[in-house]
């Protein structure tokens, strides 16, 4: 009764605001602890794996920490040597000449495999099979494939090369040509963007396409204004996830050059950096901070695309 | 039959349960164990020898090994996710040259206690002077020597003869050659295609173990100061040879060669995939674990090795010396046992065990000194302490290396010159430094001088 008391003006204050709610049956409850129950897998890999390392990132990029003594505060320090520091400059260049090539690339070479993959063939499904497979080799795997197909004699790239009498490249030995592999080499996983591609494609009506034919449409009239704005949806998808992943290239660089980033630094992308920052300097607030920036300006680049997206996105598909 | 209230109870149980056994630090090892991150591939077996005859000495102990390769430009993921989750293990055969980082970021336990509780005063003095000081850091040692090594020059004789040249001109007993009969030599070593690749080169002054470093050594560069806590990676001596390497990089044609080592000699290549072994590369700066590797997979190769380069016709001779040690990581047990095992594997035991099929320089004085204790065809690597060096043991080693390497691949490129490398190298290593002065290198270091 006591507690009843005491808090009867703040259920008062509550019921003014929402007058139609009325309290949570037990079942309700029952059933909200059953809910928050199946789904705490999933809540605790969040809180866990999520959260806790974002927050405690944001943390420790505002200190000087080597992993292991005692941070030391040194406020927004590690944000201005990151804004100062040359090689940060370099690997900032890297990352973004890499996403500007592999992101728009990717995002024709996927919507290509998805139109092969939705093609009307009895033997279709061998057709997706195989254009889906090299998706699932490893990056890493994927390296070591191709420091043989970049060879410089006995690579395919120059053996073509050979035929018109050019002598052996390195491409792996120049800055700008290893990036340009490392791009190639990035579409060879467009398998998984086509698969979301291919979702898109089954999802419009064929109707359209019939009527279209109907009206004397050519093919590429029909792909421009029924596929590419009916798919619309899918390409920002697909655009926003591709530009996330580009940001953080790592793998392909790390394997290629030994960790180093080499050649002159040429593929010393931003997460490669901030990996050497982090264990191989053991300066895990620095890292921390260019983790941090990386993340805002995810976030940023993220919210960009979405706010020019409604020039080109067309959500009518759905309806119908 | 469950019902569904039960099986989530359950469920959720077992979940909070494995979360908590995770999450929960592992306890350090028992008495008698030693958990030890050591040796693989084809050292392994030596080091299992050396386990072995441990263990019959010691029959209550339980050794057990884990290949956990440790970087000479210490990236330290390994030692810190362990270190923090608790799994580190007990000793780590570590590369010398990121001890003392390890050891300023905390990572690494001082021996000291254990030395002062278990052994005589004397007791590190069975070891060369030079490895012991790469391992010391503030004052305190961090860990015990294994082997050492130095550097050369690998020739093929069948290459030097197919190129007209006379193969003894490099023995060792004529002494060191100069720069300028190597260069020569690479004239008439090298040949192209007709599409102008080369198909066989001499010398690439900056392949494998001819890191700018190792020349800046035969020009005398001193890296660090005591007085000023300075690193300095931007002398006379390093302007000088990266100077070179700009101007060889230029003569030699880079891109061309590059072209050549990637061929013969693709990035991650198997170990037995080099162009010095395919006869393609006539002459090669390496060290003494390159004969363990021509033994393992290109025994018949017809070579010969000798002194590193001199600039200067009458220079002194010179070359560096690196190697590994055992070291406990914080969180090892330092367990008696612990102490017994670094004892043996670094000590006299080990080291005349493993030095002769690892095709490695003991560090260890006595075994230096018995013609039984390593394979003598690297007695002239061994002879090559008297006058050699050892690289800087800094807090920030792998800052300093990646610093020169970088320095070394845009003077190679041709991106930057001489002077404007060394200085972007500077205004790299000197803030960092700058955090850890006062700094002093250990008292003698630098002298190998058996």
């Amino acid at each position: 009764m006591v507690t009843a008391t005491a808090t009867a003006p703040a259920a008062r204050a509550v019921r003014g605001a929402k007058e139609h709610r009325r309290p949570w049956s037990a079942r309700e409850r029952r059933q909200l602890r059953l809910g928050l129950l199946f789904i705490s897998p999933w809540l605790v890999g969040v809180l866990v794996f999520v959260l806790y390392p974002l927050v405690y990132s944001l943390v420790i990029s505002l200190t000087r920490y080597s992993g292991m003594q005692t941070p030391v505060w040194v406020g927004l320090g590690n944000y201005i040597t990151a804004f100062a520091d040359p090689l940060t400059g370099i690997s900032v260049r890297n990352t973004l000449f890499y996403a500007g090539l592999a992101v728009p690339i990717g995002l024709v070479v996927a919507l290509v495999l998805a139109m092969a993959m939705n093609r009307n063939v009895r033997e279709v499904a061998v057709y997706r099979t195989a254009l889906y497979v090299p998706s699932l080799v490893p990056a890493f795997a994927m390296s070591f494939i191709f420091i043989v197909f970049v060879n410089p004699q006995f690579g395919l790239f120059n053996q073509v090369l050979s035929i018109f009498g050019g002598e052996n490249v390195n491409l792996l030995g120049e800055p700008t040509t290893a990036k340009i592999v490392i791009v190639l080499m990035a579409q060879l996983g467009a398998g998984n963007a086509a698969l979301i591609y291919l979702a898109g494609l089954r999802n419009i009506p064929v109707t359209l396409y019939e009527a279209a034919r109907v009206d004397g449409a050519s093919a590429w009239r029909q792909f421009r204004s029924i596929t590419l704005p009916l798919l619309s949806p899918v390409i920002l998808f697909n655009l926003i996830t591709g530009i996330s992943g580009a940001l953080q290239i790592f793998t392909e660089a790390y394997v290629l050059t030994n960790g180093a980033g080499g050649p002159d630094n040429g593929t010393l992308f931003y997460m490669l950096y901030l990996y050497k920052n982090a264990f191989s300097y053991a300066q895990l607030g620095y890292a921390s901070a260019l983790a941090v920036l990386l993340f805002v300006v995810g976030i940023a680049l993220a919210g960009l695309v979405y706010w020019l997206s409604r020039r080109f996105v067309h959500y009518d598909v759905s309806a119908g | 039959m469950i019902d569904r209230r039960t099986f989530l109870a359950l469920t959720g149980a077992a979940g909070a349960g494995a979360l908590i056994t995770g999450c929960a630090n592992r306890s350090g090892s028992g008495p008698n164990e030693v958990r030890l991150w050591g040796m693989g591939g084809v050292e392994a077996e030596a080091q299992q020898q050396i386990v072995d005859a441990f263990t019959a000495e010691n029959p209550s102990v339980t050794v057990s090994q884990s290949l956990v390769p440790s970087t000479g430009t210490g990236d330290a993921t390994a030692a810190i996710t362990a270190v923090r989750g608790g799994t580190a293990p007990d000793l780590w055969l570590m590369d010398r040259f990121a001890v003392a980082q390890y050891a300023s970021l905390g990572l690494l336990e001082p021996l000291d206690p254990l030395i002062a509780q278990h052994e005589n005063d004397d007791f590190l003095d069975q070891w060369m002077p030079f490895a012991l000081n790469e391992l010391r850091y503030d004052g305190q040692i961090y860990g015990l020597p294994f082997d050492t090594d130095s550097r050369g020059v690998f020739y093929n004789r069948t290459t030097l003869a197919d190129s007209g040249l006379d193969p003894d001109e490099l023995d060792p007993s004529n002494g060191p050659v100069t720069l300028d009969r190597v260069l020569e030599m690479n004239g008439q070593i090298a040949q192209e295609d007709d599409r102008g690749n080369y198909t066989r080169l001499g010398l690439i002054p900056w392949d494998a173990e001819g890191w700018a470093l190792t020349w800046m050594f035969g020009k005398g560069a001193v890296f660090f100061d005591d007085a000023t806590c300075a690193v300095d990676v931007s002398s006379d001596e390093v302007v000088g040879v990266l100077d070179s390497f700009y101007t060889w990089a230029r003569e030699m044609d880079y891109p061309r060669v590059d072209a050549f080592k990637a061929t013969y000699q693709p990035p991650n290549a198997p170990p037995a995939q080099t162009s010095f072994f395919g006869g393609q590369q006539g002459m090669q700066i390496s060290g003494p674990f390159t004969i363990n590797s021509i033994a393992t997979y290109v025994p018949d190769l017809d070579y010969g090795f000798t002194y590193l380069p001199l600039w200067n016709e009458g220079d002194d001779p010179y070359t560096w010396s690196g190697g590994f040690s055992l070291v406990a990581p914080r969180g090892s047990s330092l367990s008696p046992a612990v102490w017994e095992f670094i004892k043996f594997y670094c000590g006299a035991p080990g080291q005349r065990i493993a030095m002769t099929p690892l095709k490695k320089i003991p560090t260890h004085l006595d075994v230096l000194a018995d013609p039984e204790g390593f394979d003598q065809n690297l007695s002239f690597f061994a002879d090559q302490l008297e006058f050699s060096t050892s690289r800087p043991p800094l807090p920030i080693g792998s800052l300093f290396w990646d610093s020169l390497v970088q320095a070394q691949q845009s003077v190679l490129i041709g991106s930057a010159d001489a002077q404007t490398a060394a200085e972007r190298a500077q205004a790299r290593v000197t803030p960092q430094m700058d955090l850890y002065c006062p700094f002093e290198l250990p008292p003698g270091f630098g002298t190998t001088g058996a």
